[in-house]
């Protein structure tokens, strides 16, 4: 079953349009991944799937559900949660405090203590850090921290943005297995532009290029495409 | 050498208030009128300080009430002519305007904090007039010397500092009109639409925004001195912070950075606040609902708004 | 006997930095409000002044047609809480939808525009009227030093409002949700958080921190109709030297001001208290824009 499918979508900003006619399916309990270059649109298309940029034209719709026109908090209350590139963390307060405020939604505050337990044994950091103040933490620290905070919305749903930027590749990858184990319970949503490390943990991957899907397949079927051998894979090797 | 340009819808909205005395000649009239000319001037000055060089100036009161102040508190002290002291009273307001310009863009202060800093100069040069009582008389306000208006003896004291004041406000309005033209005005605008890219080519921001306030202040300040000399006495109520507020919504309601925009806004204005003097506090009202609705609805001022209406009727061919 | 003059010079000082932390609290009061709304509308509310003025007005015709006095202060500070929920409602939305530098702009006149609104119509419905709470002890003496019982009472009022928001902010989660927003908008958002409705709920907190400082002003001395602008110029004076964004910093620069108020009252008179204070603003925008105590919420 498809728990997000995004239809004909064109998104952008003032009128300027980034996306063209983006069709996309995530299945339930996959880890599904949008491959691009830089400024190929990655970021608006989840920030269109998260309300978070205007959509012109087409849908995203969550459980046979169409949201295009719910507000982000909505969304999030739906059971999808985001992390954002820029980590958008509340730097002034205390780790757990930012933690907290990822359980906000109704849903979610009913089981705050459970899952502020479950984060903490998932990242043990954040509990040695919880009273320290989120802005001035590490960076690999507040990347955990933003999954955590996303985490604690108990969300059926999870996207995150360029998790790999400004993170040494150990972290990362320490993160991706975690997530890979999440997936059990969880469909994950990400965009990379980290080619390999997006092969290595996606069950299916779309590349974006220039605001339009131009290939979509598993990681096995891609690597096969001549296509994505040149233009992706054989600049990396 | 650059021709100056002397636009004609001006000129005859002045030989309309020129003409305008024939009709209204009673004292109460004329003073309405003087009012209008005194607030064009102020308008003009609030123009080229906060339209065309994006500087926030919440003290435009205080810097007409320095040089008021000064000049009439120099005459009476040493019995000089108050024609003799007006420049030194120019001179301060200038300095004032000037730094106060300067020390913001050197700091790089927003829009909002110039708003402030300027703000709370107007309410120390309040508190300082009110405090000085020896010097300023305080809240009761000081009696200005008589000062001689040209030609008085041959038309009277009303007529003639009408005239005096009428005149001044047209040669701000020309100059107004061709300040825009001139180097300094596309500097000016040029900083406005992209300030980096306007230092990038080579335009001294600093120098440009000091001048534009320095030549601000010097409206203001000529301006000041006329009301105090006009009205006879100056007072902390007078040079308010509501000055302010009343010079900007003319500014709003005329068209910010339009040639008409301040003789609209200054003349509108001025008849509704006489014809709702009735009212007392209720002015106020009036006034803070004018702002809402203007600054809300339509920022772009009426003279925009009908240059544009007529520009529709003359260009009927074009459809848009 | 003899008279230690040092101990009545340390205890007139005393007395003065008591009194001036309790008219200082009383700024910090009145500051909060436009530090809140300025946080996370981005409005600069210059109608604060006007907020007190109406819990004041309210008050005072409730009181003087027969009402309990309690009651009727109840009522006052509410419905300015209701008067900035419904300005936040009402003309400050199309505010909301420009950006940046011209959001603050329009703003900070549509503002002004409503106090001048508020501020006609108060002077013009009551004139004369006046809002004022009598304590029934005149001084209190603590310790051998001697105090205006109304405006220990203030002061306490002051403190207890001040206490009241900080462990509202910092303990619920209304209350941290509040920062959040203040913090980081598009944080807030993927945290299921309703940014409008946060500022909806400050407008709604400022305007009853108003109300509080009118009860408090009440009691200390008066609140009439026609310094609204004054009181708003203070709260500026407050939150500029605090850092406009920073309810903690709002908190101490009251107390601070409050004390220089004092102290320079004390020594030089009440003319050059203002002018000091004014000063103090131009100074610290000049050097510090971001105000002496920011960071935090």
């Amino acid at each position: 079953m498809d728990l997000l499918r995004v239809e004909g979508l064109k998104a952008g900003y003032k009128g300027l349009n980034v996306l063209w006619d983006v069709e996309l399916n995530v299945r339930k309990n996959t880890i599904v991944s949008i491959i691009g270059s830089n400024g190929s649109g990655k970021t608006t298309l989840l920030n269109a799937i998260m309300g978070l940029v205007d959509v012109s034209e087409g849908d995203v719709v969550f459980k046979g559900e169409r949201i295009t026109h719910l507000k982000t908090q909505e969304r999030v209350s739906l059971g999808i949660a985001f992390v954002p590139s820029e980590r958008e963390l509340f730097p002034d307060m205390s780790v757990e405090d930012n933690l907290m405020l990822g359980a906000y939604t109704p849903r979610a505050r009913r089981k705050l203590g459970d899952s502020l337990k479950q984060i903490y044994d998932f990242f043990p950091v954040l509990k040695e850090r919880s009273n320290q103040l989120a802005g001035t933490m590490s960076g690999g620290e507040q990347q955990m921290l933003a999954i955590g905070r996303a985490l604690m919305s108990r969300p059926e749903l999870l996207i995150l943005d360029e998790l790999s930027t400004g993170l040494a590749p150990a972290i990362t990858l320490k993160i991706y297995r975690k997530l890979k184990g999440l997936s059990e319970r969880m469909t994950v949503l990400l965009a990379e532009q980290n080619i390999h490390q997006a092969f290595m943990v996606s069950d299916y991957i779309y590349v974006l290029e220039n605001g339009k899907i131009i290939a979509s397949g598993s990681p096995d079927e891609l690597s096969e495409s001549s296509l994505i051998k040149s233009a992706y894979l054989g600049l990396k090797a | 050498m650059r021709v100056i340009e002397i636009p004609k819808p001006s000129i005859i909205f002045f030989l309309i208030f020129a003409a305008l005395p024939l009709v209204f000649s009673n004292p109460y009239h004329l003073r309405i009128l003087t009012i209008i000319a005194i607030y064009a001037s102020f308008v003009y000055a609030a123009n080229i300080i906060i339209g065309e060089s994006r500087q926030l100036f919440l003290c435009m009161s205080a810097l007409a009430g320095i040089s008021a102040y000064t000049s009439a508190i120099l005459a009476n002290s040493y019995g000089l002519n108050p024609w003799v002291t007006i420049p030194a009273g120019i001179l301060f307001s200038v300095s004032v305007g000037a730094m106060l310009s300067y020390v913001s863009i050197v700091r790089g202060l927003g829009e909002i904090f110039v708003a402030i800093v300027t703000l709370t100069f107007t309410l120390i040069f309040e508190n300082v007039v009110l405090g000085l009582r020896w010097l300023t008389m305080g809240e009761t306000g000081l009696v200005t010397p008589t000062l001689w208006w040209p030609f008085q003896e041959i038309f009277g004291r009303r007529i003639a500092s009408y005239y005096t004041i009428l005149l001044f406000a047209f040669l701000v309005s020309m100059f107004y009109a061709n300040f825009v033209k001139s180097k300094l005005g596309i500097a000016l605008r040029a900083i406005r639409s992209d300030r980096i890219s306007a230092e990038v080519v080579g335009i001294d921001v600093t120098k440009y925004s000091v001048i534009a306030a320095s030549i601000g202040s010097a409206i203001l300040a000529i301006t000041g001195s006329f009301y105090g000399y006009f009205n006879g006495m100056i007072s902390p109520g007078i040079f308010s912070p509501s000055m302010d507020i009343v010079i900007i919504l003319m500014l709003l309601l005329g068209g910010l950075r339009t040639l008409y925009g301040p003789l609209i806004g200054s003349t509108a204005i001025v008849l509704l606040l006489e014809s709702t003097r009735g009212f007392g506090q209720l002015t106020l009202t009036f006034l803070g609902i004018m702002l809402v609705i203007l600054i809300l609805t339509f920022r772009e001022g009426i003279s925009s708004i009908a240059e544009k209406a007529f520009a529709r009727i003359t260009s009927s061919g074009w459809k848009s | 006997m003899t008279i230690d003059i040092a101990s009545i010079a340390i205890s007139e000082l005393v007395e003065v930095l008591i009194d001036g932390i309790l008219f200082g609290l009383q700024l910090s009061l009145l500051a909060v409000g436009l530090v809140l709304i300025f946080g996370l509308g981005g409005i600069l509310n210059l109608a604060h002044g006007e907020f007190v003025i109406v819990t004041g007005v309210i008050s005072a015709v409730l009181i003087s047609s027969g009402w309990n006095p309690a009651a009727a202060i109840v009522i006052g500070i509410l419905f300015s809480g209701i008067l900035a929920l419904a300005l936040d409602r009402s003309v400050l939305r199309p505010v909301y939808k420009l950006e940046g530098e011209m959001e603050v702009l329009v703003g900070l006149f549509v503002t002004l525009g409503l106090a001048f609104t508020l501020e006609g119509i108060t002077s013009y419905l009551f004139p004369g009227l006046y809002f004022s709470v009598r304590v029934p002890v005149e001084t209190v003496s603590i310790f051998g030093l001697s105090f205006r019982a109304s405006a220990l009472v203030s002061g306490l009022i002051s403190f207890l409002s001040l206490l009241f928001l900080l462990l509202f902010l910092g303990k619920t989660m209304t209350g941290k949700a509040i920062r959040a927003a203040l913090q980081n908008q598009i944080g807030s958002r993927v945290c299921g958080i309703d940014v409008d409705r946060m500022r909806s709920l400050v407008f709604f907190l400022g305007g009853l921190m108003a109300g509080l400082a009118a009860l408090a002003k009440g009691i200390a001395s008066s609140v009439e109709p026609g310094s609204g602008l004054e009181l708003t110029s203070y709260a500026l004076i407050v939150g500029v030297v605090g850092g406009v964004r920073s309810v903690y910093g709002a908190m101490i620069a009251g107390i601070l001001l409050g004390i220089v108020n004092a102290l320079a009252g004390y020594l030089l008179g009440t003319y050059l208290t203002l002018v000091i204070l004014l000063v103090i603003v131009v100074a610290v925008i000049i050097y510090k824009p971001s105000g002496l105590f920011a960071g935090g919420v």
